[in-house]
């Protein structure tokens, strides 16, 4: 392929990401929206708090801490808390490492700091529909516009804090968007076998610290769709060869 | 609040530094670390399994004590969740499916009445 041939490849595939996202939007604003007015009521000055939106760049972290600032933990504590409800993202990393292991790596790291869960999501889908092409220009393309919405509407939520008449139960228009995300996943014996053993596990955990709960379902779900890829046909177990396209 | 503004940016730089290992830990290990074979296959779930996990507890957050009765379905989330799931399998149109379970939990738990 020509590169001014492959150019308009990735482009086309930036955009399909993006398209591919777009449902996930409403909510990912609702999160964004919610978290910058959390961090404004704990008592976060404007800088801190667009420092947190912009550079840290993780709902999981920014909720973990808010709760313990001004009480009695130290820093430590605090990003203790905060890597142990990130663990799910070590989980998404291995799946990111097998897509990206062409890549060099300053694209790779910078692509997997901001891979969060919807794109990583509609890549999941994509990969279903059938082969990948130009696989980590469809993911950024995914991954630029769930930036742009989570930063935007961060910012949203910071300015507006005070006015907006919004209470807490608001955030569970975004959850519900992260749950719309999840039905199209549900295809195939290994997909239900995760969902399965994930929802079980994060009922019992629901109320376990850190996320825990969160992170022992992954771990779940991942072993429920092993075994039954195992114990299924091998052409069950693998629907998709994989191409090796980057 | 009680940290001071330098305390502040040390906890920004320090959660940048747990974001970044967490999100690219495997993308930085050596390839003969990396999941292979049923085990890299399996984790294409994880993603699936992490929206559930995160999603379903809140959902049945005020169900989860009761009984099971027809007055479950009065519950705004999960009347909304099954609007939600009914229109997407049947539509397929995430778009729509979003707006109207939206709605369905707006309509039943009216919000912004607990404020004020």
């Amino acid at each position: 392929m020509t590169p001014r041939k492959s150019h308009a490849v990735r482009r086309a595939q930036r955009a399909a990401g993006a398209r591919a996202v777009a449902p996930a939007l409403p909510g990912i604003a609702t999160w964004g929206l919610v978290t910058g007015m959390a961090m404004v009521k704990v008592g976060l000055d404007l800088a801190p708090a667009l420092g947190m939106t912009f550079i840290v760049y993780s709902g999981t972290s920014q909720l973990a801490v808010l709760p313990m600032l001004g009480g009695a933990a130290g820093l430590l504590a605090m990003t203790a808390a905060a890597a142990v409800a990130n663990l799910r993202f070590v989980v998404y990393s291995a799946v990111l490492a097998r897509h990206l292991r062409r890549v060099p790596l300053a694209l790779r790291i910078g692509t997997g700091f901001w891979t969060i869960d919807a794109p990583l999501a509609v890549l999941m889908q994509r990969q279903k529909a059938g082969p990948l092409v130009q696989r980590v220009a469809f993911l950024n393309g995914a991954n630029a516009i769930v930036a742009l919405t989570w930063c935007a509407s961060s910012v949203a939520g910071i300015a507006l804090a005070a006015v907006l008449p919004l209470g807490p139960e608001i955030a569970y228009l975004g959850l519900l968007a992260l749950f719309a995300l999840a039905v199209p996943l549900l295809q195939g014996r290994p997909a239900w076998a995760a969902a399965g053993a994930s929802v079980a596990v994060a009922l019992i955990g629901a109320d376990w610290p850190h996320r825990l709960g969160t992170f022992a379902a992954v771990l779940a779900g991942v072993a429920a769709a092993l075994w039954v890829g195992r114990s299924a046909p091998r052409s069950q177990a693998r629907p998709q060869p994989e191409k090796s396209t980057p | 609040m009680t940290e001071t503004p330098a305390q502040m940016w040390a906890l920004i730089a320090l959660l940048t530094l747990v974001t970044l290992l967490a999100r690219n830990l495997f993308l930085l290990l050596p390839p003969a670390w990396q999941p292979r074979g049923q085990v890299a296959q399996a984790l294409r779930y994880a993603p699936l399994a992490a929206l559930l996990a995160i999603t379903v507890p809140e959902i049945v957050r005020d169900v989860r004590s009761l009984p099971l009765a027809p007055a479950l379905l009065a519950d705004p989330r999960l009347a909304a969740a099954i609007v939600l799931t009914a229109v997407l399998m049947l539509s397929r149109r995430s778009l729509l499916a979003l707006v109207l379970g939206s709605t369905t939990f707006l309509l039943l738990a009216r919000p912004w009445q607990s404020l004020a």
